[in-house]
């Protein structure tokens, strides 16, 4: 089944290792097979992956877009596990995550992570207002 | 104590309402992950019984690899003997036997692909593996075999006679060789597919074991801080290195760069 995507004027898109850019008018693109996808808000640079459970999401991101993913698997276990250590109620999500992985699903892996990093912003934002 | 309940946490586990009590999160917690770990338990040991089963079909698609090479090899001794119409006369006793032997390997292959049974699973005679990654069998790997006897395969019956039949063997068994070589290849990428997936499956069951222990002496307070602590150890997580290897970084500059245009 071909997946349609709607890209706006100016959006880039990764395909594969090739990055597409969208010329000045809208664009319906049909893709079939096999090859990592992503949208342009769907991309963390290493700069922003300024917390552990957002470095969790680069990690996939990069396990996503690696020919041999099991490169980045020692990284993202110890990563993994000082989280859960941290905070035990990631537990939850990093189970979600690893989920998606065992099927080898790292586009639904990726969309877990948001959940993940959603919840330890949440934590630190209530957090700081119960310390004020 | 305050309660880590986030609304992600409350999408995740719909019963936990924001009103729980902390006996009531803890169970509700408590329930789900040993109800992963028991999905994830079930599943380690259907991913451990699949690997044993397909390491065995790989070393059997060697094994008929290794007779169609021998059965190749006979054509090729036999039409090293076959230079000229003298050659071919003269050696005509010992290019007969060869076909001979040509004829026992082709019994050898049929014979091989009947005995590779494992576990009552054969790829080598068209049996499928299915691998289900959860409980009801929605996702699933399924490694699909084939029938590689010689009919199935279509190698012919030998005709050492002539160079052009001879021939004929040597392009069938190569096609053969191609066909069986492209199952073992399949049979790799599943196996290393499982083991990948094995890989998760023993960190989600390891999580999920600490999660019981850990999960009831945590509180929102001491988890912020020490996920500040984690965050602001940063770069000491992996040693001040990049994260991402050359490879996938050079993907995300260019991603990140605008590149000049040219048109094609």
């Amino acid at each position: 089944m071909a997946l349609i995507i709607d890209l706006k004027p100016g959006e880039k898109i990764l395909i594969g290792s090739a990055v597409m850019t969208n010329d000045n008018q809208r664009t319906r693109l049909h893709i079939s097979g096999d090859t990592p996808i992503l949208r342009e808000k769907d991309i963390m640079q290493e700069s922003e992956a300024t917390s552990p459970c957002r470095k969790i999401y680069f990690l996939l991101q990069c396990m996503y877009l690696a020919r041999n993913p099991r490169d980045y698997h020692a990284k993202y276990f110890t990563l993994m596990k000082m989280i859960q250590d941290a905070a035990p109620s990631t537990s939850i999500f990093c189970m979600k995550i690893n989920a998606q992985l065992i099927q080898g699903f790292y586009y639904k892996a990726l969309r877990e992570a948001r959940e993940l990093i959603a919840h330890e912003d949440e934590l630190i934002e209530s957090a700081s207002s119960l310390k004020h | 104590m305050s309660l880590a309940i986030t609304s992600p946490l409350q999408k995740c586990l719909p019963t936990l309402g924001s009103s729980s009590s902390q006996q009531d999160w803890e169970r509700i917690l408590s329930d789900f992950v040993l109800q992963k770990k028991s999905e994830t338990s079930e599943l380690i040991a259907r991913i451990d019984h699949n690997i044993v089963i397909l390491e065995h079909q790989k070393e059997r698609a060697s094994q008929l690899i290794a007779i169609l090479e021998e059965a190749g090899g006979l054509t090729v001794r036999a039409r090293n003997l076959m230079s000229t119409p003298a050659d071919t006369e003269k050696y005509a006793p010992k290019i007969k036997e060869f076909e001979d032997w040509f004829k026992l390997t082709q019994k050898k292959l049929d014979k091989a692909v009947e005995d590779s049974a494992y576990q009552n699973i054969n790829l080598m005679n068209g049996d499928k593996l299915e691998t289900a990654f959860d409980a009801k069998g929605q996702h699933k790997l399924v490694t699909e075999g084939m029938l590689l006897t010689n009919d199935s395969l279509g190698i012919r019956a030998p005709d050492f006679s002539s160079t052009i039949t001879l021939q004929n063997s040597r392009i069938d068994v190569m096609n053969a060789i191609d066909i069986v070589v492209t199952i073992r290849n399949t049979i790799s990428a599943h196996l290393s597919t499982l083991v990948i997936s094995r890989d998760f499956a023993i960190t989600s069951a390891e999580m999920a074991d600490k999660s019981i222990s850990i999960l009831s002496q945590s509180s929102l307070q001491s988890e912020m801080l020490a996920l500040r602590e984690l965050a602001d150890e940063g770069t000491k997580i992996h040693d001040g290195e990049s994260l991402a290897d050359p490879a996938q970084q050079e993907i995300l500059n260019s991603f990140a760069e605008s590149n000049p245009m040219e048109t094609m």
